[in-house]
């Protein structure tokens, strides 16, 4: 499999971290308080996705949403926190104290906004760096196990892209997960996409 | 690209009158925006919620319709629908009411609570448009809201004394707890301090069991009054004994607050005839001082306090007596 | 532009992509300047102890010390030196830290645009 040079590397956490850092710009704008996002860290699997994003959250049931991006290349987008935390930014920026175990229809739809914001901007700064455009779904919001969420067949020879997202509030400090699955045609298009952007430097 | 729009017309003309019916008989609201961000099309559900008259806002731009919108979420994503073709959906819970939109023209401070999606439409020419659906949630907001009240009183019936309004026992075992190990983990002193109305038997075989509810009713609210601050905190401990958390008190401080209480209570001159002590209400009170946080749990605490109490009624009632190690 | 002096610019970003934009537009527009480099905030303070930059551009998310927070400590050391913090965390907050310590701020990504918005401010700064 491919393994990614630290300049390709590179180029992605930087266009993921624009992309947050757009998106936390506009949230901090909605709720009038202030959010930072940073996407420290990357990595790439291409087998047993959903054990390893089980391991990560350190939790059984995770909740995720998820929008599905098509153009010259194609990928499954999901914004990832385990079950627990999403009460946490939901009630915080909602400016409600927490209360109830699982969000309720409504919070799922604000979770669900949160990451419509965090996975356009992601895109966005995708499109911008490297040129090209892509349409997309509206964002589902999901609850349940990795295994659940996650559309993965082992004979797929799906691609992970695994980012580690900090998310912090006021007082708060969550960690959730950018994930983006890519068929090996859509990975080794992004691979040629970075390699064109570098190429022009 | 107007004779295309006229052939559509032309050789289906049922399609369009039929697709035209059905998005304006929708109950909700759709607005459709041009590429210059300007209106294009507003259904009817969305023209008769706005009010806005329908001749003017054919062609201008959404800002100047609604110019609250300016530089807002919602005109945001609508941007990044028309220039980078995506989607995005505007929760009830962060965005509340973006279109000023009314059930009742009339009662424009009651908006209609909105979900919102915002939808790219691009045309095989390569023209997009914005297609915006606007939800009523109202009817969803409300339940929530009651769901929510109720499940906030059924917590909070859970925590308090029925008769005296007061915490019950359970909240108080809680608030110790937590107090506690503050204290402890912060070395700042813990009072507790415990009171009994004095021949409260007698006074209920005297005057009746409603006269005694409603002196443990005066009693619970002349301590309620009597404390100071937020983080103190009085507790109906069983029949007539109450209990007090005084966080961040030292042994004196309780004591003067056990005299101002005693007193208070003397001053409300509830008349109690077979009270040996007093022709009226009395209170004995004991009182216990966490001092070093080794070898003591919240339980030996209480039990302390208990212990002063029981002094205080032993040495003739009517007095506050504060817990002491007994020597050896 | 007249003939300038030569300076020496620190350019401090865990992204070595990020170094290597904003040190090539830098060498493009002054070819006599010295651009160094640094990936993170110990390492830029270490830098400027030796080297005496004369203009800084400063990340913000970085392992270790945050980017104001570096600023702040290299301000204690020398107050020569002009510093931009050069950042994706654009919002009203983080511009505000940078003001607090005295340092302008720009908003990524790392295009010609916002590297001439960070050499405009060093121009200003001899």
């Amino acid at each position: 499999m491919k393994k990614l040079s630290e300049l390709q590397q590179d180029a992605l956490l930087e266009i993921f971290n624009i992309g947050v850092g757009n998106a936390a710009n506009s949230m901090s704008q909605l709720i009038n308080a202030e959010i930072k996002l940073s996407v420290p860290k990357l990595q790439i699997l291409l087998k047993d996705h959903a054990n390893v994003l089980n391991a990560f959250v350190h939790s059984n049931r995770i909740c995720a949403v998820s929008q599905n991006f098509t153009g010259p290349l194609n990928a499954c987008a999901f914004l990832v926190f385990p079950e627990g935390k999403t009460q946490e930014i939901v009630h915080r920026m909602m400016g409600e104290s927490v209360s109830a175990e699982e969000l309720n229809d409504m919070e799922a739809e604000a979770l669900s906004e949160i990451g419509n914001i965090i996975l356009n901007a992601c895109i966005s700064s995708m499109s911008d760096t490297l040129q090209t455009d892509f349409e997309s779904t509206l964002p589902r919001y999901h609850l349940g196990s990795a295994k659940e969420i996650f559309p993965i067949k082992e004979e797929d020879n799906q691609f992970m892209l695994l980012l580690h997202i900090d998310f912090s509030m006021p007082k708060q400090k969550i960690d959730g997960y950018l994930v983006f699955l890519l068929s090996l045609e859509s990975f080794n298009e992004l691979i040629r996409k970075i390699d064109l952007f570098l190429s022009g430097i | 690209m107007s004779s295309h729009y006229s052939d559509l017309v032309t050789s289906s003309p049922p399609w369009v009158g039929i697709y035209a019916g059905t998005v304006n008989s929708l109950s909700l609201g759709i607005v459709i925006i041009g590429k210059f961000s300007e209106i294009i099309f507003l259904n009817q559900w969305f023209i008769r919620k706005s009010g806005i008259d329908s001749s003017h806002y054919i062609g201008r731009a959404l800002t100047s319709v609604f110019p609250e919108l300016n530089q807002s979420h919602l005109s945001d994503s609508i941007d990044s629908a028309l220039r980078r073709n995506l989607p995005a959906v505007l929760s009830h819970s962060l965005n509340k009411a973006p279109f000023p939109l009314f059930d009742n023209l009339d009662q424009p401070s009651q908006r209609i609570q909105q979900a919102i999606h915002i939808t790219p439409l691009t045309l095989q020419t390569g023209e997009r448009f914005c297609l915006i659906q606007v939800y009523d949630v109202s009817i969803a907001v409300k339940k929530e809201r009651l769901l929510r009240e109720q499940a906030e009183n059924l917590r909070s019936l859970a925590f308090i004394d029925g008769l005296t309004g007061i915490a019950n026992r359970r909240r108080m075992d809680e608030y110790l707890a937590d107090e506690f190990k503050r204290a402890k983990r912060n070395h700042s002193p813990l009072s507790i301090v415990m009171l009994d109305i004095d021949y409260f038997k007698q006074f209920n075989d005297t005057y009746g069991h409603q006269s005694g509810d409603f002196c443990l009713q005066r009693v619970a609210n002349v301590i309620k009054a009597t404390l100071h601050r937020p983080a103190d905190l009085v507790a109906r401990y069983g029949g007539e004994e109450f209990a007090i958390i005084l966080p961040d008190t030292s042994f004196s401080g309780a004591v003067i607050l056990a005299e101002e209480l005693r007193k208070n209570i003397e001053v409300l001159a509830i008349a109690h005839e077979s009270s040996l002590v007093s022709p009226h209400i009395t209170l004995s009170i004991g009182i216990s001082k966490a001092q070093s946080y080794n070898n003591i749990s919240e339980a030996t605490l209480l039990s302390q306090a208990d212990q002063a109490l029981y002094q205080a009624k032993t040495e003739g009632r009517n007095r506050v007596r504060v817990f002491s190690e007994p020597s050896a | 532009m007249t003939c300038s002096a030569i300076k020496t610019v620190l350019v401090v970003d865990d992204s070595r992509l990020s170094r290597m934009l904003i040190s090539k537009y830098i060498r493009l527009v002054y070819p006599n300047w010295i651009v160094i480099e640094a990936s993170n905030g110990q390492e830029a303070i270490d830098k400027v102890k030796v080297d005496c930059p004369n203009y800084i551009t400063m990340d913000y998310n970085m392992e270790g010390l945050n980017g104001v927070e570096t600023a702040r400590q290299i301000l204690h050391l020398t107050s020569r030196a002009a510093i931009v913090l050069f950042t994706a965390n654009i919002q009203s907050s983080t511009r505000s830290e940078a003001e607090v310590v005295g340092i302008h701020f720009v908003g990524k990504p790392v295009t010609e645009q916002t590297i001439q918005l960070a050499l405009d401010y060093f121009a200003n700064h001899p």
